[in-house]
């Protein structure tokens, strides 16, 4: 019986003790979402600290990755090898008609006095790692604060967009790739026109978001940045429109995360009036200094 | 003269070591796997299966403590939102001594059913409140692909852990 009663206690204890756990656990999760800047400090210390280590467990991988590449490219050489012949013809009618189209637009920018944009690259990095679990889609590059790098500057690869830093550490920086379920870019439509923001689901594709209803995107069409908002500059390339199985239109990243080898971080311009930057475009509300109370007080 | 509560406290210190290297262990383990091209959806969640077979085969499972602190450390290094894999972790734990200790189901059905049934109910949990967190819905492929592959590769693992035991045994014979 006294056992009885002491194995009652210790079970009642367990449960206590578990509960309390999940419930010190779902306040952290609570705390995070508030995104303090200690914890910022902490992640950015860690991973500058451990990156090396990182590094060192990744090359392993890196070579069974390459190996596996190697295997794949010798046994499809004959077809890629087919493959490549029909695109040389395919490339060589189009860059044809492209020198054309090229002369042509240098006229109209002559004609119109339009001043071309160069976005500036600040830094070049090597990826070191890629967290690509459930919970967040993230990459660690080895530049940071030494080379001048800033939260919210958007990271590019040769093939375009990848996303933008969130933490810097003095030598390590960390990216939120546009898969992630937190990234969020506005884009526009280049052949059908119109303008959306293209969300991460965690998965492989973006989500078109803010589409209007009248939007009739193009399958295959190219999506591009629109530059509204002032966190990236404009006609960055992403990827481009395909047809999801649920009938709803996702983007097709042009750059492949888990291939990135070497990124560039672009550098932006502080100053920027986000007014007057989204030429062609609707302009984006200014701030007001009325505080909005939605149905009790009335902005003009 | 060192006592025998001494000798007892001080192995407890140099396992609780040793498992804190083995955590830190898998995470590197985990986010080295990103790279591997034919996991293009979304990774297996490796991790989990180590630590697993950590807390079933020891015979003092990593402290609910630590496994706090290696969900935090995992979530600084990798930018996850902080504390979801603390709180997976933990649920792991959880639910692995519940099923085992209410239902013995790794002695009735054995290992890999007792993790899918962990695994599967602690993704669905966390991934519950990572949607109250963050209103949006994430991914359901990505999530299903996650499942399907970790559940798939645990017997692998797990085979490849114990080899070598089968290996001596073979060979001691």
């Amino acid at each position: 019986m006294k056992n009885n009663n002491s194995s009652k206690k210790l079970y009642k204890y367990n449960k206590a003790f578990n509960s309390s756990l999940v419930i010190i656990c779902i306040i952290l999760v609570l705390i995070g979402k508030f995104d303090l800047i200690i914890f910022r400090n902490v992640a950015a210390f860690l991973t500058d600290f451990f990156a090396p280590i990182s590094n060192a467990f990744n090359k392993p991988v890196k070579e069974i990755e390459n190996v596996i590449e190697d295997v794949q490219s010798v046994t499809q050489l004959r077809k890629e090898n087919i493959r490549l012949k029909i695109e040389i013809k395919r490339l060589m009618v189009s860059e044809k008609n492209m020198s054309l189209v090229e002369s042509e637009l240098i006229e109209l920018k002559k004609i119109l006095n339009f001043i071309p944009k160069e976005n500036k690259v600040l830094a070049t990095g090597r990826v070191l790692n890629i967290s690509g679990g459930t919970f967040a889609k993230t990459m660690l590059i080895n530049t940071g604060i030494k080379e001048g790098i800033k939260i919210g500057q958007p990271v590019v690869s040769s093939d375009g967009l990848v996303g933008s830093i969130i933490n810097v550490g003095p030598s390590s920086s960390r990216v939120l790739l546009l898969i992630d379920i937190n990234s969020m870019v506005p884009i526009f439509l280049t052949q059908s026109g119109w303008p959306a923001i293209a969300q991460g689901q965690n998965g492989s594709f973006l989500k078109l978001r803010f589409l209007s209803s009248e939007a009739s995107p193009i399958i295959g069409e190219i999506v591009e940045t629109s530059g509204h908002g002032g966190k990236f500059p404009s006609g960055l390339n992403l990827g481009k429109i395909i047809d999801s199985k649920s009938g709803n239109y996702v983007v097709k990243l042009s750059s492949n995360p888990q291939k990135l080898r070497f990124v560039s971080i672009l550098e932006v311009n502080s100053e920027y009036d986000s007014l007057n930057k989204s030429e062609g475009l609707a302009p984006l509300q200014g701030s007001k200094d009325v505080l909005n109370l939605k149905g009790f007080n009335k902005i003009n | 003269m060192m006592t025998r509560n001494t000798l007892y406290n001080f192995l407890l210190v140099q396992k609780s070591f040793l498992q804190t290297i083995l955590l830190l262990s898998f995470c590197f383990i985990q986010i080295s796997l990103n790279f591997l091209s034919f996991f293009f959806i979304s990774q297996p969640y490796v991790m989990v299966i180590f630590l697993f077979l950590l807390i079933m085969r020891s015979d003092n499972p990593p402290s609910s403590v630590l496994l706090i602190f290696a969900g935090l450390f995992y979530d600084l290094i990798t930018g996850t939102h902080l504390g979801i894999h603390s709180f997976f972790f933990i649920l792991v734990k959880i639910l692995i001594f519940f099923y085992e200790e209410r239902y013995k189901l790794s002695k009735l059905y054995g290992e890999w059913i007792l993790f899918s049934i962990v695994y599967s109910l602690t993704l669905i949990i966390t991934k519950i409140i990572f949607i109250f967190v963050n209103f949006t819905l994430p991914d359901l492929n990505a999530i299903s692909f996650n499942l399907g592959f970790t559940l798939l590769i645990f017997p692998i693992i797990s085979f490849l852990i114990d080899l070598p035991k089968y290996f001596l045994s073979f060979v001691l014979k």
